[in-house]
């Protein structure tokens, strides 16, 4: 960006099997300092589209942003849903990588990509504005055609807790490579939007169209017939914040700053609660949608407002949580205005929502009072003083007002689910290399939802092998450009498992076995946790906050018990 | 003897509401039963399609068909559900 030039290159012979976070998190190692300053010039951002992504394989419509991250000072690949994946693939790009800074501060820019070449046009007119605003002005300006990937407030003004945002199907602001700062390292690139126009491009480079094609329809009945994503199954009806219940009668959906593991309104704002309340205001029930083109699962929903126009779209399991029950907040429409917010500003939700936990917790406000907190989000989002403090996370704000109970792994906000009431995610937060994730190796399958097995969310014994197991599958799904939720039906149909390798064989011509998921999984994750040896982390990072230690988590007054020598045990392989 | 009876408190989630129309998501069903009932037997005196009770918490303890109902347990019932 310092001269604002782009070159093409050759995808390299040793890169040739690589996407989505095996790709990012690749380049990243290769080509960053592991010391770097995340926001200095040396960092770059890698934006890559998975292996399949581009082609028909189903619910495949990913991308991993990865950059050494501004949160956490360690790797970093946050993905997304979005048209702008399958778009960036279909014009032959493999990645997008960013380096250098504009020499001009605070100068941003807009890049117009085609199959004719990148452009970089000046983005000044749409500074300090709402993603909400801009995004219609944006496609309005370039055509309805293209996709956006958009940093908003919160990026320009370099927060930690900046999010990268593409837009869903119907053009909102709102599928998010959210976690880990990724937001404000392209905020300080200057780089304000990436349009991409995949019109005329050659495609996705495919070695044998059969197997892609004999993969696909394996993997595309398992979708169909499983109980969780078939059409109008289990995600399609309530979406992710099903979850909501759920943890609350597992005791461990975290609430008011991680201080119980109930909440005495989780009804009141769960999937149900959402499906139940859209269906009084609009009459009438209303099925979820796809974020992103090629999605069969369509989990992804729309909160109305009483007088039956759109108030937001995605209440999402951890967002409705983070703003919600971890907050405090009981009310289904102060947690949409929260997410509007969030996506409007470009926040992180899980960030944003433990950032205000911690904020109540100080005394900012009363847990509870949705007003004020609505009222800290926009502060973040204008980037006033006490807003810079909050937008760079929940670690940050702990520091600053002297609190102890701040939820983190490695400076990032723990997702919806407390390590002292279900182990092995806490194993998960604990040991993956990119700070307190649950996305990274979700032991709530087993533990809780008991998909593909079963284990005693309260119990430590096996929870290491599950949480390492979890994690390197995680990898290559984060690699082939796959959503996440293919795992609930692969797991419990073989031959869907094995339709999602053979794709991967169809498009790369590699001969790839099930059982080389692992293998391959555990090789990234060897490779993320070098580059953060070299930034200086240790096992002494692997480790959940103190408190979780020695304050029991009501309902069942358990603390993470979990030993050091079996999180060192997870990370050695 | 006769034996003694226990109240519980019972809530459905999910798609298993729509299967009682006292239930409503999370609504509290108190319901009386004889000391010592199992889960199991509980869940034939509900007419709900046993296949769809996937998951079953006392008192925010994931329990299977042998528990015995206490009384004031807390039982909360899910059918197959997933998110993340």
């Amino acid at each position: 960006m310092k001269d604002r030039t782009a070159t093409y290159q050759n995808f390299p012979d040793e890169y040739k099997t690589r996407g989505g976070r095996w790709l990012t998190s690749s380049l990243v190692s290769d080509e960053v300092d592991p010391l770097c300053h995340p926001l200095g010039p040396n960092n770059k951002v890698v934006l890559a589209p998975g292996i399949v992504t581009g082609t028909a394989a189903p619910t495949s419509a990913r991308v991993s942003v990865g950059a050494k991250s501004p949160l956490t000072g360690a790797i970093k690949e946050s993905n997304a849903g979005a048209a702008w994946a399958q778009d960036v693939a279909r014009l032959g790009l493999k990645a997008i990588v960013i380096e250098s800074q504009p020499e001009e501060k605070d100068k941003f820019w807009l890049l117009h990509i085609t199959k004719n070449g990148v452009k970089f046009l000046p983005a000044d007119e749409y500074l300090g504005k709402g993603l909400y605003e801009v995004y219609p002005q944006l496609f309005e300006r370039f055509g309805k055609k293209v996709s956006i990937m958009g940093i908003g407030t919160a990026g320009e003004h370099k927060m930690a807790m900046a999010g990268v945002c593409f837009n869903d199907l119907s053009g909102r602001p709102s599928r998010y490579a959210g976690r880990g700062g990724m937001g404000a390292v392209l905020g300080s690139k200057g780089v304000k939007f990436i349009m991409v126009d995949d019109e005329g491009g050659p495609g996705v480079s495919i070695d044998n169209m059969n197997l892609l094609n004999t993969g696909r329809d394996k993997l595309r009945d398992a979708l169909n017939t499983h109980a969780i994503s078939k059409p109008k199954g289990a995600l399609n009806n309530y979406g992710t914040a099903v979850l909501i219940n759920i943890m609350n009668e597992a005791g461990g959906l975290p609430t008011r700053n991680f201080s119980s593991g109930t909440f005495e309104s989780a009804a009141k704002v769960a999937g149900e609660a959402i499906f139940k309340g859209n269906k009084k205001r609009l009459g009438k029930g209303l099925y979820n949608h796809a974020c992103s083109p090629g999605c069969t699962i369509e989990c992804s929903n729309t909160w109305y407002k009483r007088d039956g126009t759109e108030h937001v779209s995605c209440l999402e399991y951890e967002s409705v949580w983070a703003l919600g029950p971890n907050c405090g907040i009981s009310s289904l429409d102060t947690i949409a205005e929260m997410v509007r917010l969030c996506n409007n500003y470009g926040f992180d939700t899980i960030e944003a929502g433990c950032t205000i936990g911690v904020a109540m917790e100080a005394g900012l406000t009363q847990f509870g009072n949705g007003r004020k907190a609505i009222q800290l989000l926009h502060e973040i989002g204008k980037g006033t003083q006490l807003g810079s403090i909050l937008g760079n996370g929940a670690a940050v704000t702990g520091k600053v007002f002297g609190i102890v109970r701040v939820p983190v792994v490695k400076s990032q906000s723990m997702p919806a689910y407390d390590p002292r009431a279900v182990k092995g995610i806490g194993i998960t937060y604990a040991t993956t290399t990119m700070g307190a994730d649950h996305t990274a190796g979700y032991t709530i399958i087993p533990e809780i939802l008991h998909i593909g097995g079963k284990a005693d969310p309260l119990k430590v014994r096996g929870k290491g092998n599950i949480s390492r197991k979890f994690q390197a599958m995680t990898a290559f799904l984060d690699s082939a450009g796959h959503c996440l939720f293919i795992v609930f039906p692969i797991l419990e149909i073989a031959a869907g498992y094995e339709g999602m390798v053979e794709e991967c064989n169809g498009v790369l011509g590699t001969n790839w076995r099930v059982e080389d998921v692992t293998r391959i999984g555990l090789d990234i994750l060897r490779m993320e946790r070098k580059f953060n040896e070299a930034a200086g982390f240790t096992s002494a990072h692997d480790r959940l906050p103190e408190f979780m230690k020695y304050e029991p988590l009501p309902p069942h007054n358990n603390v993470f018990d979990v030993p050091d020598r079996i999180l060192d045990k997870v990370c050695k392989f | 003897m006769q034996k003694k009876l226990i109240e519980i408190e019972v809530r459905l989630y999910g798609k298993l509401s729509e299967y009682s129309s006292k239930a409503g998501i999370g609504k509290v069903m108190a319901v009386t039963l004889q000391e010592n009932t199992s889960l199991s037997s509980f869940l034939d005196q509900l007419h709900l399609p046993r296949e769809e009770v996937k998951l079953v918490f006392v008192n925010n303890q994931q329990r299977n068909n042998s528990y015995k109902l206490q009384d004031g347990d807390r039982v909360a019932m899910f059918p197959l559900i997933a998110g993340g």
